[in-house]
């Protein structure tokens, strides 16, 4: 353990820029999507952090830009004190066992030809650990861990279901005992029966190992179950960041608000009465994102200040950061 | 595994072209289980008799036995055209891998060297070699290897940019695996499936393609047993000698409508799309 402040992980200043290449930015300049713009969060060890927003706010790209799979334009990311991209690429490989990812589609991310107990077991020789029979033996224990009969490790993705394949994914990512797992929408493509079995899932392997997970979802329901602290993050901003009772309690950010409204209550009185305060329009392009704080265009507390400044994440309360004007 | 057999055995014309390929590669191998005939030995005094007991399928314009020249014919045939697709399969899917991969300059050069290569017909610039190198089999099988294998680059660098994007190579990168273990174990078993299929089917074509030569006399030389050589020498006596251009003929017909149900077959079998 390299860092003494229980700070995991840290991002500063974390920008990633992907130029949409077309032969007309000769003439018309280049046409950059700003993924994610200038974020600045950490994780502490043992804790749950939140990553919520739309699909297309850089949440994903932020999960793999943490986990070193792609290269930020600009910024560090730091993990127990060290800087992951200064490195050199060898290093960066060994990273990999402290800190592993549990993808969202479960039917794209394991090989289709491999016998799942072959991928597990693969992890462990990309590293030259242990012998066969010690291999073997604990992808029978890590399957048994998730819930499976370590028997099936002869079988193939396509004889799994939805949630077994997740399943299997999750004991994959276990293997080489990491420190910090990314969690990008692990439970998104799984029935809701299937969802609560793996959230809890992963919730007992945490307790068990003292993981430290980033849970990246757009589901507002299950976040607030599985987080402790949330971040909401819109076009590549984080617009808020909060303990996740203090977020649902007294969320101070325009979008935060309408998000937590959006949420469907099983009452039809109070959905009813939900209608004049829902969120309208639709995301802005993240190629022309709007000047200024970029959620003004769907923002009702306009202000001139809202399109000619870009608001700063500021601590308003305990632990509760906010990037807004009207805060 | 036992599943996939158990489908394409199910498949009455897999079936049928798988048995009539492992009859021809047999007979490729110990053509004297086939028949006792000297494919070879001339027998004037018997030119040009109609199918009997004695010769199953009749005899040509030297009095060889027609049906043993088939089966001393298959030797060559089979194995010329196997020879040349997988020459072809060899260098094109190393090609279209490295290709596919690396992607950048290595990329550039490579496609468009397949560029040039497609661009020609294949027949045509096949007879172009074999006229400047002379004619013999091995330069018809250089001929048409060097055209073929463009094809097979294309494809596998097609499958290769497809299967780079997958999320489980994504997930390989993220557990520690090494980049070569990645192209050899993951991204290429992934992308064979095409190729394979291709395979069978070119044999057929192939198989075609070499009797086509030989038809027009750049492929073997007389007198040896080859199915298209035997056909263009047989030409002129269609009528009235019906058997002998009709038989190789159809044998040629027959093995390679094989090689296709089997492609076909294969092609379904491989699908990734198929539910079982």
């Amino acid at each position: 353990m390299k860092s003494k402040n229980g700070i995991l992980v840290q991002a500063n200043n974390l920008t990633k820029y992907y130029e949409v290449k077309r032969w007309m930015s000769l003439i018309t300049g280049k046409n950059i999507i700003k993924a994610v713009d200038g974020l600045n969060f950490s994780i502490l060890r043992g804790e749950t952090l939140g990553l919520v927003g739309e699909s297309g706010c850089g949440k994903s790209t932020t999960g793999r830009l943490l986990l070193g799979l792609e290269a930020p334009t600009s910024g560090k990311i730091i993990f127990d004190g060290e800087n992951i991209f200064d490195c050199g690429r060898n290093a960066l490989r060994q990273l990999r066992r402290e800190m592993q990812v549990i993808f969202q589609d479960p039917f794209s991310s394991l090989n289709p030809r491999m016998k799942i107990g072959s991928t597990i077991e693969w992890v462990f020789k990309n590293f030259d650990l242990y012998s066969r029979e010690e291999r073997r033996r604990r992808v029978a224990e890590l399957l048994e861990m998730v819930g499976l009969d370590s028997k099936s490790m002869n079988r193939y993705p396509h004889e799994f279901s939805g949630g077994q394949r997740q399943r299997i994914g999750i004991a994959r990512a276990l293997a080489l005992q990491p420190k910090f797992i990314v969690a990008d929408e692990p439970v998104s493509s799984l029935d809701v029966s299937i969802q609560a079995q793996i959230l809890n899932l992963l919730k007992d392997l945490q307790n068990e190992f003292g993981l430290t997970y980033l849970f990246i979802t757009h589901d507002l329901r299950i976040v607030k179950h599985v987080s402790d602290r949330i971040a909401v993050m819109y076009l590549g901003k984080i617009v808020e960041l909060a303990k996740s009772n203090s977020l649902y309690e007294s969320p101070k950010h325009p979008y935060t608000q309408k998000l937590i409204e959006a949420v469907p209550f099983p009452d039809p009185e109070i959905e009813l009465n939900k209608k004049g305060f829902l969120i309208t329009g639709e995301i802005p392009s993240p190629l022309h994102p709007p000047s200024g704080c970029r959620f003004r265009t769907r923002c009702e507390q306009l202000d001139p200040i809202c399109s000619r400044e870009e608001p700063v994440l500021k601590e308003t309360g305990e632990n509760h950061f906010v990037a807004c004007h009207h805060v | 595994m036992y599943r996939s057999l158990k489908y394409f055995f199910s498949n009455p014309l897999a079936t049928i072209g798988v048995i009539i390929i492992a009859l021809f590669v047999l007979m490729s191998i110990a053509p004297w289980l086939f028949t006792g005939y000297n494919p070879y030995a001339i027998n004037t005094a018997e030119r040009l008799r109609p199918p009997s007991f004695k010769n199953l399928l009749g005899t040509d314009e030297m009095g060889r036995d027609v049906y043993s020249r088939i089966v001393y014919g298959s030797r060559l045939t089979i194995s010329f055209s196997v020879a040349v697709v997988l020459i072809a399969l060899a260098i094109g899917a190393v090609v279209g891998g490295i290709s596919g991969y690396y992607g950048k300059f290595v990329d550039s050069v490579i496609m468009r060297s397949t560029d040039i290569f497609l661009a020609f017909p294949m027949f045509v610039l096949a007879m172009a070699i074999v006229a400047a190198l002379g004619r013999s089999l091995v330069n018809s099988m250089l001929a048409l290897s060097l055209v073929w294998w463009a094809q097979y680059a294309r494809l596998m660098r097609g499958q290769v940019l497809v299967a780079k994007h997958e999320l489980y190579i994504q997930a390989a990168r993220a557990t520690g695996t090494k980049g070569h273990v990645i192209l050899f174990r993951h991204i290429l078993p992934n992308c064979f499936a095409p190729l394979l299929i291709k395979t069978t089917l070119d044999i057929s074509m192939a198989i075609l393609l070499l009797s086509g030569l030989s038809f027009i006399g750049l492929g073997a030389e007389p007198p040896t047993p080859e199915w298209g050589a035997i056909i263009t020498t047989g030409r002129k006596y269609l009528i009235g000698y019906w058997w002998y251009p009709t038989f190789p003929g159809l044998t040629i017909f027959m093995v390679s409508i094989a090689f296709n149900f089997v492609g076909d077959t294969l092609s379904d079998l491989l699908d990734p799309r198929r539910t079982s």
